[in-house]
């Protein structure tokens, strides 16, 4: 046997691995997402910075009637583009290529200028700004096109850029030529992301981590709390110390603030002690029966001993003749518990062999003929001659032996002891009825019972009370069955064997 | 002195009332509660052993049954039952003491010994009267120092007298502690053995201890006590 696991600690094993590849997950989830949502970001920034260019690119136009000609750094001091900081880049190209403006932090440095697909035309702008009249909604085939690069000095960005057709009313000017267009390109470093990626990152480690400690610290509680039945119950049942005492056996586990399913199990608990007190009950009262059956004769001959101690020589022969007797009594009374207690060995060793019941039977009844004439007892057989049975011999004969000394003991002078059997191909019955008896029907649940005598008098012969006892254990060993009946005070003792074991 | 065995095992009986004969007692027996209780009530025993576990009525029963009659006779209870509840319901019951078998028939002697001491508030087995002494356990009687040889009879009258000292005793107590159920007594076997007595003690010089009661009885009484 392995060693014991404890309940709580296994779930808060499993609690806490559960929890860890939950919040793994949701972090790893959440670490994924903040990628993409940072990426977005970066492209609404970009697209906003684009936005903004090219609405200062319409203003400027509207202003000097140069559309191609436009001070950005003019725009950026109004505040209505803030791309001017250090991580921001733009540049912005004329149809032929010519750089219009572009942000100080490129420099003498250029961004790469994009190839334009012939396809694209109009402008990009938000639903927002067309529905204030900025620009015009973006049309079906402008796109937006984003590009991976490394800028001058060497940090990875992301360029956007889009091709601006200027507008200087709600509707294209019918004058405006294919060319008419500007191309305005906005880079961001991913170094400023890079940093806000970073620390998001940290902010969800580590707020996996508190999870993952408020987890275990919950868990614990709410475990503890659940295992409480469990733990009284534990309580409950430690407290109880058997110790093969009754007294011990007849402690039972108390009801109280326990679970529906801790309850059944004290239930069962209670019931084992219940047997466990019975059983120690029947114990002890066998022991005591024992050690009385075995103390009168052991008092009879040491009573016997002292007193021949102090008599003459005639009265000592006859003391060494009973003790002789009693030592018989003791040695029989110790030959039948050991075969009530052991039923298997020697009594019943499992060699089966056909047995004639009819000759068994009267073989027996010759042990018992002058009890029988003093009695006056009369002896009725009804037993067919073809009568066998294939048992264990020995065993057979005990037990009738026993049941017909019992007979011939209880049975009142005049009276008469019947013996039949009967079979029906599959089971010997055989039925003892001697009468009349001493016997009330209270008596009938107790025979059988080890030790049990109708008159306790051992002046009667040397009747322990233990061969109805042993008769029953032998015919149980023997798959048989024996039970008990009175009326109008006549005992029938019903016997029934298997006719092939 | 005179004693009851009740006990079913006739080996065990047979075996008591051997060895009590022996010591000196005038034993009557009995196999079942019945019997046994219907001796107590009609004979003043000097004591009583009785086992607990009888045939017709237990052992506690006719105790309690004994000491609700009134019968005040010291009872031994014998038994093969040793569990500490039995000695208690024995004892509770009026049992004087008890003794658990197997047993040894000395151990049973010195206890009824003890409880017949007790029963007459003696602090010894000694009686004395002036100079004569009365050794119960030895069964020896001195005055003096001279020993005084005396039958088994006449040392049970002298031992029941001595024991009732200073008052009258009459001829059918004495008889009924004297003399068992199966005794042959003559009307006179008293007299007799009181005359007996007498000359005994007188030839040791112990004169004038037994007085005669006319009509009513004898009575020892003598001298004050001596220091042996």
């Amino acid at each position: 046997m392995g060693q014991p696991t404890s309940i709580r600690r296994a779930l808060l094993r499993s609690s806490k691995v559960l929890a860890a590849v939950c919040v793994l997950i949701a972090v790893a989830a959440t670490w994924l997402v903040i990628d993409r949502l940072v990426y977005l970001n970066r492209m609404i920034v970009l697209i906003a910075d684009a936005g903004r260019l090219a609405l200062m690119v319409r203003r400027a136009d509207a202003a000097s009637h140069r559309p191609f000609e436009v001070d950005v750094s003019t725009a950026r001091l109004t505040g209505q583009y803030h791309g001017t900081a250090a991580d921001s880049y733009f540049q912005v190209w004329a149809a032929d290529g010519t750089t219009l403006a572009k942000s100080p932090s490129l420099a003498d440095d250029d961004l790469t200028r994009p190839h334009l697909p012939e396809s694209v035309s109009g402008i990009w702008a938000s639903p927002t700004a067309a529905d204030r009249g900025l620009a015009e909604p973006r049309t079906e085939n402008q796109d937006l096109e984003v590009i991976e690069l490394t800028l001058a000095n060497g940090e990875a960005a992301t360029l956007c850029w889009i091709r601006y057709s200027p507008l200087l009313g709600p509707s294209p000017p019918q004058n405006a030529a294919d060319d008419d267009f500007v191309v305005i390109a906005v880079a961001r470093p991913h170094r400023s992301d890079t940093q806000l990626v970073n620390s998001m990152r940290w902010a969800i480690a580590a707020a996996g981590v508190i999870a993952l400690l408020m987890f275990r610290l919950l868990a614990g509680l709410f475990i503890a709390r659940g295992l409480r039945p469990l733990r009284t119950l534990e309580t409950r049942v430690a407290s109880i110390d058997i110790g093969g005492s009754r007294d011990g056996a007849e402690q039972r586990l108390s009801a109280d603030q326990l679970s529906t399913e801790t309850l059944p199990i004290a239930h069962a608990i209670n019931a084992l002690l219940a047997h466990t007190s019975r059983v120690l009950d029947q114990e002890r009262r066998f022991s005591q029966n024992a050690a009385h059956e075995l103390r009168t004769p052991l008092a009879e001959i040491r009573a016997t001993a002292d007193m021949a101690q102090r008599a003459d020589p005639a009265t000592q022969q006859a003391a060494l003749r009973t003790i002789s007797e009693s030592v018989a009594q003791m040695n029989g009374v110790l030959r039948t518990l050991v075969n009530l207690t052991r039923p298997h060995e020697p009594a019943v060793p499992g060699d089966r062999s056909p047995l004639a019941i009819g000759d068994a039977i009267a073989e027996l009844a010759r042990r018992h003929a002058h009890a029988l004439s003093s009695k006056r007892l009369t002896w009725r057989v009804d037993v067919p001659d073809n009568a066998m049975i294939r048992t264990d011999p020995a065993a057979f004969r005990t037990v009738v032996g026993n049941l017909i000394d019992n007979a011939v003991e209880y049975t009142a002078v005049g009276g008469s002891i019947g013996l039949a059997a009967t079979s029906d191909g599959q089971r010997w019955t055989l039925l003892f009825r001697n009468g009349p008896t001493s016997l009330d029907d209270s008596d009938i649940h107790r025979l059988g019972t080890p030790f049990w005598r109708r008159d306790l008098s051992r002046g009667r012969g040397n009747h322990s009370g233990l061969g109805l006892a042993l008769a029953r254990t032998l015919i149980e060993s023997l798959g048989g069955d024996i039970t008990f009946s009175l009326d109008a005070r006549a005992l029938t003792v019903k016997l029934t064997l298997p006719v092939h074991d | 002195m005179r004693v009851l065995v009740i006990d079913d095992s006739e080996k065990i009986r047979h075996a008591l009332v051997m060895a009590l004969r022996q010591e000196g007692y005038a034993v009557d027996d009995a196999c079942d509660g019945h019997r046994g209780l219907i001796h107590l009530r009609t004979t003043e025993y000097d004591a009583a052993i009785l086992d607990v576990m009888l045939p017709g009525r237990d052992g506690f029963e006719v105790l309690a049954e004994a000491r609700r009659h009134g019968v005040r006779t010291p009872i031994l209870l014998l038994t093969a039952r040793d569990a500490i509840d039995d000695r208690v319901r024995g004892l509770r019951a009026g049992a004087d003491d008890y003794v658990v078998k197997p047993f040894a028939l000395d151990e049973v002697l010195a206890r009824l010994a003890a409880i017949l001491r007790r029963s007459r508030g003696l602090p010894s087995d000694r009686l004395s009267c002036g100079a004569l002494q009365i050794d119960l356990g030895s069964r020896c009687v001195t005055f003096g120092n001279t020993a005084i040889e005396l039958s088994r009879r006449e040392f049970n009258v002298l031992a029941h007298l001595a024991s009732r000292r200073g008052k009258v005793v009459s001829r059918d107590e004495l008889e009924e502690h004297i003399y068992d159920d199966r005794s042959q007594v003559m009307s006179n076997s008293i007299d007799s053995a009181v005359s007996i007595l007498r000359r005994k003690l007188s030839a040791s010089g112990c004169d004038a201890l037994i007085h005669t009661k006319r009509g009513a009885g004898y009575m020892l009484d003598g001298p004050a006590d001596v220091d042996p």
